[in-house]
């Protein structure tokens, strides 16, 4: 699985591969990195955060992981703090939706990109609606990702409802595309 | 003794009363404002009761609802802690007319510790040395404000009558330098205060802050518990204390202890106080002037060490006190080995400690052998600005000041808090200074170490911070990815154990 991380101005392409432990590589280099999930730290429970000890090549630190309102997280490492911003598969997911959408023209089913909840629905059929604009908010990783229009068109169906879960491909909405609006 | 008592305070000092109760048997109750429901001190008393918005005037400086929720809670004694009420003759005889037990001085003694000049004159009738200067202002005339100063001595230095914080202070090293100084300090005093009025002190050269620790009963016993130094200061902050006082020969010390006692007989003091006094260097062998500076009529942040080095706890003594016990029997106060604390003050000290808000991501506080930590804080605070930057206090003891000093800075290495700058890395490295270890201790101190700090501090570089957060990160994602993918897009087979073991197992190797 690929990550693109940024912190300031900073940025890396972290590939970690399911495994025993997980096999990570930093920017194409292999970093021999174990993380660890602490559930408790000291009589304190966890405050809605990831606690966890990462050991990077036999050196230990301690990482408190807490996902903030704008999709960021807020990573301390000891007693530093650092304000990160990481593309996930599910965002780069989504944004290959979209890309592949505005090549499309006419009737066209969005799909769900990944598995998660139906947080909320924003559309219903007969509805026209702007290119960006949300469809369908789903839920997967703790984090809220707004399913949004490709291009402008009319709802035809929604076939999701709130509260339901999704598979990754299953059928969310489907957009018929107003004349001249679909060209990529 | 009292069943219940209510802690008219927060944080760190909250907790440590909160401490005291529980081994005298006593029933704590704690107060809150809005910004504090989920503190510390709340979840450890027995009873909470909000006292209204975070602002400190709305809530914890507001006396009839902290007496509101005594009265709901059905205590009997109200402990104000440190700073908020518990100076405050008003609150004090408020208690007493709910049929409260105030667990600090009598009101009047509070009035007149409280009031500097009062103070001044009560320490002179005892035979307390002050500052040499004047107790009126300078005259205008330059002339006669040249033949007053020559009476105290140079050098001196000029403070404004009408208030503090350094407006209107200017030091004044000859008679010469004296005219265009006053006329400068007048100035600042009149755009501060709107009051010219400015008096002399004589300076005293690079004293050392010395106070006395003072317990009285209401049966006219009065007993000190030694000296602590607490020269280390910014801006009139403390921020390492220590006692002994390391250096102070023996006549020096007993010399300020039977003042402090002196006062606090002449004063009529019943609880626990402090004497603080300015003390002199002196060459070694001689002995040091001191002048009496103020009476802090309570419990102090810096108590522990004294407790520590004396085997008392000072917050039960208190409550012994206004329980209307007599005081144990006075012995020669001998303090056994040394302690230091180091304060965490949630300010940043390389922006000039300015208070740092935020919220605390991450703690592991230190421990170990002769390690005390009195703290107030847990992960998930949010540290604002409507109180007190001061997070937390670390105390560590040894068998000579050495020992505790390296073991102090053992136990702020171990320190893990993220989310507010704080002091730590600071403290840190003025525990290794050389000038620190030797024990050259002066008022001065921090200043002149901020000049010589290393910049970046050496405690607190981390240049691969970024990485590893990077890392961590992506190790996060996917370890929250892996437990929710079960769930949402594979049908699990075979029984529920084995689908809890699956995920249990992806948990480990994540």
């Amino acid at each position: 699985m690929q990550f693109t991380v940024e912190i300031g101005n900073r940025q890396w392409e972290i590939a970690v591969e399911p495994g025993t432990p997980p096999a990570v590589r930093v920017d194409g280099a292999a970093v021999p990195a174990t993380l660890a999930t602490l559930h408790a730290i000291g009589t304190e429970q966890a405050s809605g955060a990831g606690h966890y000890t990462l050991l990077v090549g036999g050196r230990a630190y301690e990482l408190a992981i807490t996902p903030l309102s704008d999709g960021q997280l807020a990573v301390a490492v000891d007693s530093h703090l650092a304000i990160v911003r990481i593309e996930d598969p599910l965002t780069a997911a989504l944004r290959a939706a979209g890309t592949r959408s505005t090549a499309t023209q006419g009737e066209q089913t969005i799909r769900a990109p990944m598995p998660g909840r139906v947080v909320s629905v924003a559309v219903e059929a007969g509805q026209e609606v702007a290119a960006g604009a949300a469809l369908v908010v789903l839920e997967a990783m703790k984090m809220e990702s707004s399913i949004a229009a490709p291009y402008a068109g009319t709802v035809e169906r929604v076939a999701v409802q709130p509260g339901e879960t999704v598979s990754r491909d299953d059928e969310l909405v489907v957009l018929t595309a107003n004349d001249g609006a679909a060209a990529p | 003794m009292f069943r219940k008592l209510l802690i008219a305070n927060r944080g760190e000092i909250a907790v440590r009363v909160i401490r005291a109760c529980r081994e005298l048997g006593i029933s704590p109750i704690a107060v809150y404002s809005d910004a504090d429901r989920t503190a510390l001190h709340v979840r450890l008393a027995d009873e909470a009761y909000g006292i209204g918005p975070a602002s400190a005037t709305e809530s914890y400086l507001r006396s009839a609802n902290i007496l509101a929720a005594a009265k709901t809670a059905g205590a009997e004694a109200i402990h104000p802690g440190y700073g908020f009420l518990s100076e405050s003759a008003a609150f004090a005889r408020e208690c007493a007319a709910a049929g409260l037990m105030f667990i600090g001085p009598p009101p009047d003694v509070l009035a007149a510790m409280g009031d500097k000049v009062a103070a001044r004159r009560l320490a002179a009738e005892a035979g307390v040395p002050t500052v040499p200067g004047t107790a009126d202002p300078l005259p205008d005339d330059p002339t006669a404000a040249t033949e007053v100063a020559v009476q105290i001595g140079y050098p001196l230095l000029l403070k404004a009558a009408g208030g503090g914080g350094g407006k209107g202070m200017r030091a004044v090293g000859t008679p010469d330098e004296l005219p265009a100084a006053l006329e400068r300090a007048r100035g600042e005093a009149v755009a501060a205060f709107s009051d010219g009025r400015v008096y002399a002190e004589r300076q005293v050269q690079r004293p050392r802050h010395v106070e006395v620790q003072i317990l009285a009963d209401t049966h006219g016993n009065v007993r000190h518990l030694g000296e602590r130094d607490c020269s280390l200061q910014r801006r009139f902050q403390k921020l390492i204390e220590e006692s002994p006082a390391p250096g102070l020969p023996a006549a020096t010390r007993q010399a300020l202890w039977a003042a402090a006692v002196r006062l606090a007989r002449a004063a009529g003091y019943v609880g626990a106080g402090t004497v603080e006094f300015l003390v002199e260097t002196a060459p070694a062998g001689q002995e040091n002037g001191f002048y009496f500076l103020e009476v802090n009529a309570r419990l102090q942040v810096e108590h522990p060490v004294t407790e520590v080095v004396h085997g008392v706890d000072l917050v039960q003594e208190q409550i012994r006190i206004a329980a209307g016990e007599r005081l144990a029997p006075h012995s020669d106060t001998v303090p056994t080995g040394a302690a230091i604390e180091a304060r965490i003050n949630a300010e940043d000290p390389d922006a000039g400690f300015l208070p740092s808000v935020g919220v605390v991501r991450l703690l592991r506080e230190p421990s170990g052998p002769w390690v005390r930590v009195d703290s107030g804080c847990f992960p998930g605070q949010e540290v604002t600005t409507y109180y007190d930057a001061l997070l937390a206090k670390v105390i560590a003891w040894g068998p000579d000041r050495e020992t505790a000093r390296v073991r102090l800075h053992r136990a702020l290495a171990e320190y893990r808090l993220a989310g507010v700058a704080t002091t730590i890395p600071f403290l840190r490295d003025v525990l290794v200074d050389s000038d620190f270890a030797a024990a050259r201790l002066s008022t001065s101190f921090l200043d002149e170490y901020q000049q010589r700090r290393p910049t970046p501090g050496t405690a607190d570089s981390a240049p691969d911070v970024p990485d590893i957060a990077a890392v961590g990160a992506a190790l996060h994602t996917l370890q929250e990815r892996s437990q929710q993918a079960p769930a949402a897009a594979t049908t699990p087979t075979g029984s529920r154990w084995q689908a809890a073991a699956r995920r249990a197992a992806l948990r480990a190797n994540g």
